[in-house]
């Protein structure tokens, strides 16, 4: 069960990603993969933070050059502007749900842009790119997505 | 007692014994109808709170765990307005509100306060959870909104239907009552109409009501037994008034009703027609002697029979005592009439009476006055009288009294 107390989790960004990640309805069965690319940094928090959170992502840094040899559910970007994010989302033989922490404006690349707002992270949703990565998330959630910030 | 009850009225007997009855079972039948109703409408309230607040728990989850507290305020607020809510809140782990809306207070607060209590005292928790982990509790108000104008619409229809019964019933107690009154107004009738009618004919009409009909029937032969017994008192008052104004063996009235007749007709107009025929026996005491008092008394029938045979019917022939006899005549036109009587009168006596195979023979004597010679009846009877003696010593037995008054006619 549930432990009563519980500290309400921190929202920051590998946080976030996981609790957007958990509703997603996959095609593939489990375990689900989530690839951090370029970004060994953010792949220990989002180690950490699967931890806390006791989900069962399997969480991978993996390099550009790697991408295409693994199995990824899912590619959080941090290090590419949104152009190169197209190129490489175009370039991959599957079609992962992909997340971007580098595309505040979330009109190219990534299906998911997380951007730090004063207080915690939100996000925004390319629903083009979404629709293309074939696998269905929650409208619930998508719904909480910022159009465009004021 | 009876003054207790005088105020009372078969009428408002039954009003009462209705508006009882009514008052009961429309109360118990209310009552259970409420609370039914009530409990049913409160059970269903309560359902429908529990299920919208397990969608409306699925439906601010993301926003809860995305901490996006402008969403979840949109959403509360879409809600209240839609949903009969008080207010919800959202809180998190720590015990903070994410989010909160609440109804704006409604113009019968505190009545809706005084439900909201009864009905939604305790409000409906949610914790929301995603994936095993907790991140916040829902808290649902319930309103009583909706049950109290459904409350208030029960009011109204039973009142409505209350005051339609009451019509019906008060119709009802009415016809009723004039179906009642047109069994009895017609025995009150009759039974007043025996009042005055001392012969008892009259009887109680039949009823279509079966316990009237009793009563009637009961009433009824009451009253034969009454009349029986009315007619046989009446009969035989005037057996007994017969008997006192008649002498038993010739049927004749005897002195006493004679002479009230005679002095009943001296007070009438036409008294001055009447005559007074005082009539004697002349040899009574010898039949007696010699054929013995038997046919003394046979005598003095054939006597009585003859006289009456020989006057009017309207004539009273009367027996005065022993062998007297008297007869007051009325209507005498003539003066010269009475002689003629007398002599007719004198002649019937001639024929014997055959008794006991003997022939007995009889004769008597008549005395007359006329009325209109006399001035009170008292005069006519005396004067009667002396003329019966005097025409004992005659020999064609009768004596006529002359008037005495010079304007009078004058005596034969």
């Amino acid at each position: 069960m549930i432990s009563q107390v519980q500290a309400q989790p921190q929202l920051n960004l590998p946080t976030t990603t996981l609790t957007i990640l958990s509703y997603v309805r996959w095609n593939t069965p489990n375990p689900i993969s989530l690839c951090i690319l370029n970004n060994s940094q953010l792949s220990n928090q989002f180690i950490q933070v699967n931890q806390q959170l006791k989900s069962a992502y399997q969480i991978q840094a993996v390099s550009l050059s790697e991408l295409n040899k693994v199995m990824c559910n899912a590619v959080f970007f941090s290090t590419y502007t949104p152009r190169e994010e197209q190129n490489i989302i175009n370039n991959l033989k599957d079609t992962p749900l992909t997340f971007s922490s580098n595309n505040t404006e979330c009109e190219l690349g990534s299906a998911f842009c997380l951007y730090q707002n004063k207080t915690r992270t939100s996000f925004k949703v390319n629903l083009a790119s979404l629709s293309q990565s074939q696998v269905r998330v929650d409208p619930r959630v998508l719904l909480l997505a910022k159009s465009t910030e004021p | 007692m009876f003054r207790k009850s005088s105020n009372t009225s078969l009428q408002k007997i039954f009003s009462q014994s209705q508006l009882l009855i009514f008052a009961l079972t429309l109360g118990i039948c209310s009552l259970i109808f409420v609370v039914i109703s009530i409990y049913t409408m409160n059970t269903y309230a309560k359902q429908s709170l529990n299920i919208f607040s397990a969608t409306l728990s699925e439906q601010i989850q993301p926003a809860v765990i995305f901490n996006d507290p402008i969403t979840l305020q949109q959403t509360l607020n879409n809600h209240i307005q839609q949903y009969p809510i008080r207010a919800i809140q959202v809180i998190n782990l720590q015990g903070k509100p994410l989010a909160e809306a609440y109804k704006p207070t409604p113009e019968f607060a505190w009545m809706e306060n005084l439900f909201d209590k009864v009905f939604f005292k305790h409000p409906v928790t949610r914790t929301i959870k995603h994936q095993n982990n907790q991140y916040g509790t829902l808290i649902i108000y319930g309103s009583a909104t909706q049950l109290m104008s459904f409350f208030f619409q029960l009011l109204i229809c039973l009142s409505a239907g209350i005051f339609i019964i009451l019509l019906i019933m008060l119709w009802l107690v009415h016809s009723t009552y004039q179906k009642l009154m047109h069994s009895i107004q017609p025995m009150v009738n009759t039974v007043e109409s025996l009042n005055l009618d001392t012969q008892y004919q009259a009887r109680l009409p039949s009823s279509p009501i079966y316990e009237f009909r009793v009563i009637s029937g009961a009433f009824n032969n009451l009253l034969d037994k009454v009349q029986r017994t009315n007619e046989k008192l009446q009969s035989e008052n005037s057996q007994l008034s017969h008997q006192a104004l008649h002498d038993q063996l010739t049927e004749l009235p005897n002195r006493h009703y004679f002479y009230n007749i005679l002095f009943n007709q001296f007070e009438h107009p036409e008294k001055n027609q009447t005559a007074l025929f005082f009539i004697d026996n002349n040899n009574f005491k010898n039949i007696n002697d010699v054929y013995g008092h038997l046919a003394g008394d046979a005598v003095l029938k054939e006597m009585a029979q003859r006289l009456k045979k020989n006057v009017r019917s309207h004539d009273v022939v009367a027996r005065l005592g022993g062998d007297e006899f008297a007869i007051l005549l009325r209507n005498i036109k003539h003066y010269d009439h009475l002689e003629l009587i007398c002599e007719h009168l004198i002649e019937c006596s001639k024929a014997p009476l055959s008794f006991d195979q003997h022939q007995i023979h009889f004769s008597f004597s008549i005395g007359v006055a006329f009325s209109k010679c006399a001035t009170t009846p008292e005069d006519l009877i005396a004067e009667a009288d002396n003329a019966m003696y005097k025409a004992k010593n005659l020999a064609q037995g009768w004596y006529i009294t002359p008037c005495l008054n010079p304007d009078q006619e004058s005596s034969c």
